[in-house]
């Protein structure tokens, strides 16, 4: 038989000698029939030295320790067990981490940039489409063509985009009141002047003929609109409006000065007569922007209107509403006795704009009617400091043109 | 898998096949958080960890700290264990003791270094003047004898020390925890052939190391001559 190695004689040695392992052992011979080993002293040193190994008390656990360590590991075991469960605490854990993990916050990032973007696409959708000049939309839209122009480099492609201004300002009008109104409207004669200024520089050619043809439109399109919207209108609107319409080429009447006549016969009474141009016959008298009913008749291009007359009034403005909404006004005023003798007139240039407020009138009058009325003494000073009318009466809307 | 245990009181030895405990249901009663079945796998594992322990540092206080450390992580590990049977948990369980003293020894050489007051064993045969102190206190011991077998098995893990893990863990399992060559093959993933070959360098080394300072018997016996007399 061939000697067994040597590793495998030591383990039969093992398992015959140690400790607790004679039964294994046992089993192992029957099984396995291997020759006894009985005297081999490389192994035999060998098998002492793991008997020594194995009952050596350095290795062995002492009996307090073990009850110590038993009562902390239970301990420590019932500790967890109050805990949440691992898997709880894990995900907890993972989620917190993933909180404020580097990729987490790039996410949250980029779904703010793509929400502002978002958002930012949809206010300026829907701005462009916002046509009531009181949205705050419309704010927003007219920022975005500002920018727009801002970018136009051409001449050529400025003069479209104010084309393309002109025309939603034209638009916005229709709901627009008030300051709001003046507003659009002061922006639709800008772009329209704009408009005219790039035209004027834009060589002749297939462009310029474009555009001027555009303008044009654009102009016809601006009176018919103005002219809608004017019978809707407060006077001081209509009266910037009416200067729009003749800015626009309209022919819309214009005032250069009204005299007042003071009858000798009846000192209720006056006569205003109104010289400018394009009078059109109908149209109401205003004093101090009050409608009067009385209607005049034209005589030699002027517009005679015979009212009843407080003698306390001193009128700052007389104007004239035409049948057709146009409203035109000046501040140019004549005082006259019936002898004709001018006696006062206001200095204040007189205009059709509408300065309905803040005019302050610095007229020196000697005051021919009321110097007869006031027997003879002179006024000097008659003096307004603003447009709100000293006789009580408000200088504010008016009803439609009868 | 049944276990067999060389020496413990709790294992009857009355089945015959020498099988007394079915570790997977223990296994099972522990993952449920069983307290019985975590005392049952710790009175079972118990003397292999800490042998294991004991004789990678001479330090019997250090041993137990580590041991009672391996204990708790067995303890928070247990539901993640994917042992089913009684050599894969040991292999588990003794991996988790290598790692534990590894870190210990990793944490002891960040320490800063300081002049030890200790005298080793490989330098002189001087008398530990502290271990001297410590034991003078103990009116039961005598402090000579005390560091006489303190110095022996300081010997007996430098040596145990010097062999491989794998050869470690053969000592251990075969020697303190008595687990057949099969079982120990099935530990480490092994042919019983190579366990024993394993076993028998393991003893050879051994043997050759402590004969360089003294006879290996010797130094075994006297350390438990000094042991038993404590």
């Amino acid at each position: 038989m061939r000697p067994l190695p040597e590793y495998e004689r030591l383990n039969h040695q093992l398992e015959k000698h140690l400790p607790g392992w004679q039964r294994k052992e046992q089993l192992d011979q029957s099984i396995r029939s291997v020759p006894t080993i009985e005297h081999d002293p490389e192994s035999d040193a060998l098998v002492a030295l793991a008997r020594h190994l194995q009952a050596t008390p350095s290795l062995q656990v002492h009996p307090d320790f073990a009850r110590r360590l038993e009562q902390r590991m239970l301990l420590h075991h019932v500790a967890l067990r109050r805990q949440p469960p691992e898997g709880a605490r894990h995900a907890a854990k993972t989620r917190a981490s993933w909180l404020f993990s580097r990729p987490f916050v790039a996410y949250i990032a980029m779904a703010v940039v793509l929400l502002c973007s978002l958002l930012g696409t949809s206010v300026l959708a829907l701005a462009a489409r916002a046509t009531n000049p009181s949205n705050p939309l419309y704010t927003v839209k007219k920022w975005e063509q500002q920018v727009q122009l801002s970018f136009a480099r051409s001449p050529s492609d400025q003069a479209e985009v104010s084309l393309q201004i002109a025309r939603d300002r034209l638009n916005a009008l229709a709901n627009a009141h008030g300051e709001t109104y003046r507003q659009t409207l002061a922006d639709l004669d800008g772009q329209m002047d704009a408009l005219m200024q790039i035209l004027n520089a834009l060589p002749a050619g297939q462009d310029h003929n474009r555009l001027a043809d555009e303008l044009a439109a654009l102009k016809v399109r601006a009176r018919r609109t103005l002219r809608e919207v004017l019978p809707h209108l407060s006077l001081p609107e209509r009266l910037i409006t009416t200067d729009e319409l003749g800015h626009l080429g309209d022919a819309v009447t214009q005032l250069n000065h009204a005299v007042i006549v003071f009858s000798s016969h009846s000192p209720t009474q006056a006569t205003i007569s109104l010289t400018g141009n394009n009078f059109s016959p109908g149209g109401h008298v205003l004093i101090d922007q009050v409608l009067l009913a009385d209607s005049g008749t034209l005589q030699n291009g002027a517009d005679i209107f015979v009212v009843n007359w407080n003698g306390e009034w001193s009128p700052h403005t007389i104007g004239i509403l035409n049948t057709d909404g146009t409203v035109a006004q000046t501040t140019v005023i004549l005082f006259s006795n019936a002898k004709g003798n001018t006696n006062s007139k206001n200095t204040q240039t007189g205009n059709n704009k509408g300065n309905t407020s803040g005019n302050t009138h610095t007229s020196n009058s000697s005051n021919g009617v009321n110097a007869n009325k006031q027997d003879g003494n002179s006024q000097n000073g008659n003096t307004t400091s603003n447009g709100s009318n000293s006789h009580g009466h408000k200088n504010n809307e008016i009803q439609p043109s009868p | 898998m049944f276990l067999r245990r060389r020496s413990s009181e709790s294992v009857s030895s009355d089945q015959g096949d020498n099988r007394p405990m079915a570790i997977d249901h223990v296994l099972d009663h522990a993952r449920n958080g069983e307290g019985e079945a975590i005392s049952t796998l710790y009175h079972h594992f118990l003397p292999g960890v800490f042998a294991y322990m004991a004789s990678r540092t001479a330090d019997r206080t250090i041993a137990e700290d580590l041991t009672s450390e391996v204990f708790l992580k067995m303890v928070e590990g247990l539901h993640r264990v994917k042992a089913t049977n009684e050599a894969g948990f040991a292999a588990w369980l003794l991996q988790v003791a290598r790692i534990t003293v590894a870190e210990y020894y990793r944490k002891r050489e960040k320490q800063p270094a300081f002049v030890s007051l200790e005298s080793t064993v490989w330098q002189d045969d001087e008398i530990d003047a502290k271990s001297l102190a410590i034991a003078a206190s103990d009116p039961t011991s005598d402090p000579v004898l005390w560091s006489e077998a303190r110095e022996q098995w300081s010997i007996v893990v430098q040596a145990i020390n010097t062999l491989t893990e794998e050869q470690r863990q053969v000592l251990i399992s075969r020697l303190i925890l008595g687990y057949d060559v099969a079982t120990v093959a099935q530990m480490m993933g092994k042919k019983a052939n190579a366990v024993k070959a394993l076993q028998f360098r393991a003893l050879q080394s051994l043997e050759r190391l402590l004969a360089k300072r003294a006879q290996p018997e010797k130094l075994l016996s006297h350390a438990q001559q000094q042991e038993e007399a404590r």
